[in-house]
């Protein structure tokens, strides 16, 4: 690949993950859900998306926007189920929880916050100059601020591509490499398949959809990082490990 | 499409897709330095420290704490992990203790807050004494050996005229020779503390009963808290007086007046558990005017009326007996072999004896009650199923069954009629009533302090009890725990125990005997008083009080009822802030006629404490040694060790409880101090000489061979220690299907003793069943409020980061108390214009000044209900400057931050001097008062 591709490639997968990031943060507005049904915009994620069934989603989700005068309400109360408010729905968007399990009544597993988890995420962030925005009050393994740490590495690789830093880029490949393995892929996965289940809404089914198949691709390339991913690990109802 | 084309395509529509949702982003630049910075991290200021392992009295839980401590200051408070209260399950008790120091149980927001109570800088240093009148806030500092002197042999000591001291008011006379039930002379000193726990309270027993020589031997604060609770349940078991639901194992559990997430005890145990059983699909109903924390995780909230807790179990009951829902089969086994033999129960009920109409009491053959077992009268001992529905005639004496007297009582109100006065729907009732019904032996009715602080509370409370009675689930896993695990009993008589502090050590003891002063434990009817006057007594008598009546003593002292008193010496207690209505008990305590001689042994200038003569300062309980128990929550054995966390004391001239009481026992030559005071061989000169005793004893266990290692009575002691108590292992909680250290005893839905005693101020007789009534005062009138001028009920709860007058000292608790602390409903106070943080008045009949605060304004309280929360709105305790020595003390206003609701509480009409009471088991009112709130 031409430099000038490889920045791209890095600009457009940090496109990308700040795409979800910024999907998975907060509930969606009317004007944002416009723009994602667009002609345009659905173009460019039906080519994304195509083994998804993008485009027949699409249209159902264009569909049911018209039909329904609730659909916004209906978007917004999912969100709120599966994301931030802790019941039935919620899904525990944060690795800690999926990295880690208890064993409740001795009969099934509970996932468990497990704040040393979240400080070795945060201390990444740390390591690389970042720390949480003001107003954003979630953990650091919290499933948008690892999305945007992804993006925030793309762009930065992509930069030092255009700058011909070429050892500045490789490091930036190596911490994504790493940060992809030792934490985003080992659990955002099962964290989507949460999500479609327990989905109201097809638009954050889809979307969970989406980001599965994505990130796929993304580890393709990196399987034998894989194997070495640590597993979860299962804590004793007093949280000793 | 080739590889170049579709690389474009993608990158094209991957960049069209950046922008379309605009996050507010997760993550920004950091200011600090990206680069490492050489050297290593600020040492740990915890490593090295020393750990010893204490107990928690921020509240009554008695938490296990694990308390870090360097250079003879604590640094950190954690929980005991040794300890059931703090984590689940706790360590093994052999854990070796090096290890156990790597874990740490949980500690709540108060116990943790306690290192600042502990290094409160307006704690008293000094022994004080007044200078100007009682209360006048001027006090010069003395020593100690001043203060025991005067307190000791009185003098002139205030320039007020002659004061007996301890010495002159110890004597063996009568007080009155024609009342000489009323005990000698020395019961005209009353001890009164406000909390004091268990270790520490029979050391106290034994300085004021058995060598001083009064009655009147600890009349502590439980009356204020909830001894209806206690009371009720007595009446209702075999010696069991606290029950809680085995949570791991129920199904459903409906809470009444209790707020388990917040308050109750031990609060973090109870949270923890109920947050395993929410999440194992388990039903959790809360029953309270407010919308509590546990209210907001609680399947329903109902929000009844204050004080009608009996209405809607009786409405339960209606719904339960009309549906077939009663466990017959249970109700009907009049003795525990039956029981056994029949279902497996460990309990059996009194719903079968034969009650005679003419006298309310047991129809009875020698001294057995009798039952009918189709249809022929037979011992209930040797019966195996009585008839549960009986209305006859035998022997000639019309007799009824308690279970036909029940179903009757029941049957006077309709589901609706008992709704309505709770003021809830029906189909609430019937809801619950099915649900309680629908799980076998899994379901449990739980009650505190919310349903028993009224005038009515005993009766709520063996109405609530019943409820579980009729389901027969007492003792089952799942069900009703009336034991707990209990203790190991510290102070001997068991098999086990290494000494027997209750029968021995205690040469030339004295007996006391007589009246205590509020007239606990004692029938009216058995004084000159009565067989002079008769019905009403000049103030009620108590004799269901478990403990005492603490709202009484006061008042009782004022009103030289039954006897003038001499010495108050108070301790931890702070009656006119705690008690509803305490503040009428300020002129009171004022009164050097009626009360001579105040000497009050406390850590702060608490409320009270500033009315007395001489103040003794006591030590924190960080530096305190106790054994205190648990709660039945807790399904294993436990006994915490309270000891002291630092060598040296935080201020050096305050002096432990135990340590001002051996100093008074020495000056005053008591039997049981100095040398040989423990028995031969066994010198009673500190602390420790008591408590080692205590320790052992629990190290050794009530059974032979069941002592914890260590081939000393020092080892074995050490290994107490070093765990901060003892405690069972998690694992022995239930045996076969039911809780290991189950009750195994009656069930009593009728009280036979209950229904043949008499109303001191009515010479009526009290009832033996579950009943509902309304509010009433001492004379049984109905309280007569202007709903129109005082449209309120006043209500008052325990908040989660506060516990009574002392966490008011924490800046950390303070801290996240909210300012605004009178909650009132949204549409109350949009009709009387009053928005959150607007500045009120809360006022009563009794209290036309009232209390001020700002305004909670929330849809979580019932409309027509004002809540204000306890422990705030200290006018003293450290938010009030005093004098010493001539000069002002400093002092912190935000201490006294909000308002109390206690001010405000109604006096009985009759009394006039201390609030509404429960007649029977001694509660005070906290919620059967009416206010008005008025914008300021």
């Amino acid at each position: 690949m031409e430099q000038k591709e490889q920045e791209e490639v890095q600009e457009a997968r940090g496109a990308i993950y700040g795409f979800f990031s910024a999907l998975f943060q907060k509930p969606l507005t009317s004007e944002e859900l416009g723009r994602i049904l667009d002609e345009e915009a659905a173009s460019a994620l039906q080519f994304l998306f195509h083994d998804c069934g993008a485009d027949k989603v699409f249209k159902g989700l264009k569909r049911r926007l018209e039909k329904s005068g609730t659909y916004m309400e209906e978007l917004i109360m999912d969100y709120e189920a599966l994301f931030r408010v802790p019941g039935r729905q919620f899904v525990h968007p944060y690795e800690s929880a999926y990295r880690t399990s208890m064993a409740v009544n001795d009969t099934k597993t509970r996932p468990v916050m497990d704040a040393s988890l979240t400080k070795e995420v945060q201390e990444v962030y740390e390591n690389e100059g970042l720390e949480a925005a003001p107003g954003f009050d979630e953990n650091a393994d919290h499933l948008a601020a690892e999305l945007e740490y992804m993006s925030h590495l793309c762009r930065i690789r992509a930069a030092h591509l255009g700058q011909s830093n070429h050892e500045a880029a490789r490091l930036y490949e190596k911490k994504q490499d790493a940060f992809l393995c030792e934490h985003l892929a080992c659990w955002v996965d099962p964290c989507m398949r949460k999500v479609e289940e327990n989905a109201s809404t097809p638009f954050y089914r889809t979307f969970a959809i989406f980001l599965r198949s994505f990130l796929e691709g993304e580890t393709g390339k990196i399987e034998m990082y894989l194997a070495r991913c640590p597993h979860v690990r299962a804590v004793s109802p007093d949280h000793s490990p | 499409m080739s590889m170049d084309r579709n690389r474009r395509r993608f990158i094209k529509s991957a960049l069209a897709v950046s922008g379309l949702v605009m996050g507010s982003g997760c993550l920004s630049r950091s200011p600090k330095p990206e680069e490492w910075i050489e050297g290593g991290p600020d040492p740990d200021p915890a490593e090295g420290a020393k750990v010893v392992r204490t107990v928690c009295l921020g509240c009554h839980s008695a938490c296990g704490l694990q308390v870090k401590v360097k250079d003879d200051v604590v640094i950190k408070i954690d929980g005991n992990p040794y300890h059931p209260n703090t984590r689940e399950p706790h360590l093994p008790y052999q854990t070796d203790p090096k290890e156990a120091e790597k874990v740490n149980g949980t500690v709540c927001a108060k116990g943790g807050a306690m290192i600042q109570t502990l290094y409160n800088p307006y704690r008293v240093q000094h022994p004080l004494k007044r200078i100007g009148p009682r209360g006048s806030g001027k006090w010069k500092s003395i020593t100690w050996d001043q203060a025991y002197d005067e307190i000791i042999n009185g003098g002139n000591l205030f320039g007020e005229g002659h004061v007996d001291g301890l010495k002159a008011i110890r004597s063996f006379d009568p007080i009155d020779p024609d009342r000489p039930e009323l005990g000698p002379k020395a019961n005209q000193l009353v001890f009164m503390p406000g909390r004091i726990e268990h270790g520490r309270k029979e050391f106290t027993d034994r300085w004021m009963r058995d060598a001083y020589g009064t009655v009147n031997k600890r009349l502590d604060h439980t009356s204020i808290c909830e001894t209806s609770h206690h009371v009720g349940l007595a009446l209702c078991f075999h010696k069991a007086h606290h029950t809680k639901p085995d949570i791991k194992h129920a199904e459903y559990i409906i809470f009444f007046g209790a707020a388990p997430y917040e308050a109750n005890f031990p609060m973090q145990a109870l949270a923890r558990k109920l947050n395993f059983f929410r999440e194992g699909g388990g039903t959790m109903v809360v029953v309270d005017p407010r919308f509590s924390n546990s209210a907001a995780k609680a399947a329903r909230w109902i929000p009844i009326l204050p004080g009608t807790d009996a209405a809607f179990a009786m409405g339960m009951m209606r719904w339960m007996i009309e549906h077939d829902r009663v466990d017959s089969r249970y109700l009907s086994y009049p003795n525990g072999t039956a029981g056994k033999a029949g279902d497996g129960h460990l309990t059996w009920s009194n719903a079968t004896y034969l009650v005679r109409k003419d006298d309310g009491t047991f129809l009875r053959e020698g001294k057995s009650p009798l039952v009918l077992e189709r249809g022929k009268p037979i011992s209930a001992e040797m019966a195996k199923e009585g008839d549960l529905l009986v209305d006859a005639v035998v022997n000639g004496i019309k007799v009824k069954s308690v279970y036909r007297m029940l179903v009757d009582r029941i049957m006077e109100r309709s589901i609706k009629e008992y709704a309505a006065i709770c003021g809830v729907e029906p189909k609430m009732i019937e809801k619950e009533a099915d649900d309680f019904t629908s799980h076998g032996r899994r379901a449990v009715a739980d009650f505190y302090r919310g349903s028993v602080q009224h005038t009515n509370g005993t009766y709520a409370a063996r109405t609530l009890a019943t409820l579980n009675f009729l389901i027969g689930n007492v003792s089952w896993k799942g069900g009703c725990e009336a034991h707990g695990g209990s203790h190991w009993h510290e102070m001997g008589g068991k098999p086990g125990n290494r000494y027997n502090l209750k029968k021995e050590f205690h040469p030339g003891k004295v007996k006391a005997e007589g009246v205590p002063i509020d007239r606990h434990k004692k029938h009216y009817e058995e004084s000159a008083d009565f067989k002079k006057n008769g019905y009403p007594a000049k103030r009620p008598w108590f004799p269901f009080a478990y403990d005492n009546v603490y709202q009484e003593v006061v008042p009782s002292i004022a009103s030289q009822y039954p006897y003038p008193v001499k010495c108050l010496i108070t301790y931890w207690n702070n009656v006119v802030y705690s008690s509803p209505a305490g503040v009428h008990q300020v002129a009171l305590l004022k009164d050097t006629q009626k009360l001579p001689l105040f000497v009050a042994i406390d850590i702060v200038m608490g409320e009270t404490s500033a009315l007395a003569d001489y103040i003794l300062p006591c030590r924190h309980f960080l530096e305190d040694y106790g054994t205190p128990h648990v709660a039945p929550t807790i399904l294993t054995k436990t006994s915490g060790l309270r000891q002291p966390v630092t060598v040296k004391p935080v201020f050096k001239d305050t002096r432990m409880l135990e340590e001002i009481f051996i100093d008074m026992a020495f000056k005053m030559k008591l039997p049981g101090y100095g040398k040989d005071g423990l028995g031969k061989g066994r010198d009673l000169d500190t602390p420790w000489d008591w408590y080692k005793l205590l320790v052992a004893n629990i190290a050794y266990g009530d059974k032979k061979g069941h002592s914890v290692p260590g081939d000393t009575l020092e080892e074995k002691v050490l290994y107490v220690v070093q765990r901060g108590g003892r405690f069972e292992n998690y694992a022995n909680a239930y045996s076969d299907f039911y809780t290991r250290h189950a009750y195994k005893g009656p069930c009593i839905i009728y009280n036979e003793k209950l229904a043949t005693t008499r109303d001191s101020m009515t010479g009526d007789l009290l009832d033996g069943l579950p009943r509902f009534e309304h509010g009433k005062d001492c004379r049984g009138m109905p309280l007569n409020m202007d709903e129109s001028k005082y449209p309120f009920y006043a209500i008052t709860y325990h908040p989660v980061y506060h516990a009574q007058a002392r966490t008011a000292a924490s800046s950390w608790l303070m801290g996240v108390t909210p300012k605004e602390s009178v909650q009132i409903n949204q549409a109350d106070a949009k009709r009387l214009g009053i928005q959150h943080g607007d500045e009120v008045r809360v006022f009563s009949a009794s209290n036309n000044g009232g209390v001020q605060g700002k305004a909670w304004v929330t849809e979580g309280i019932r409309p027509g209900v004002i809540c204000i929360p306890h422990s705030l709105g200290h006018w003293q305790y450290g938010s009030f400057s005093f004098s010493v020595d001539g000069r002002k003390t400093p002092s912190s206003p935000w201490i006294g931050q909000g308002c109390s609701i206690n001010p405000v509480i109604l006096l009985d009409p009759y009394l006039k001097d201390v609030c509404l009471q429960d007649g029977i088991g001694g509660s005070s009112s906290y919620g059967d008062s009416r206010v008005a709130v008025v914008k300021i």
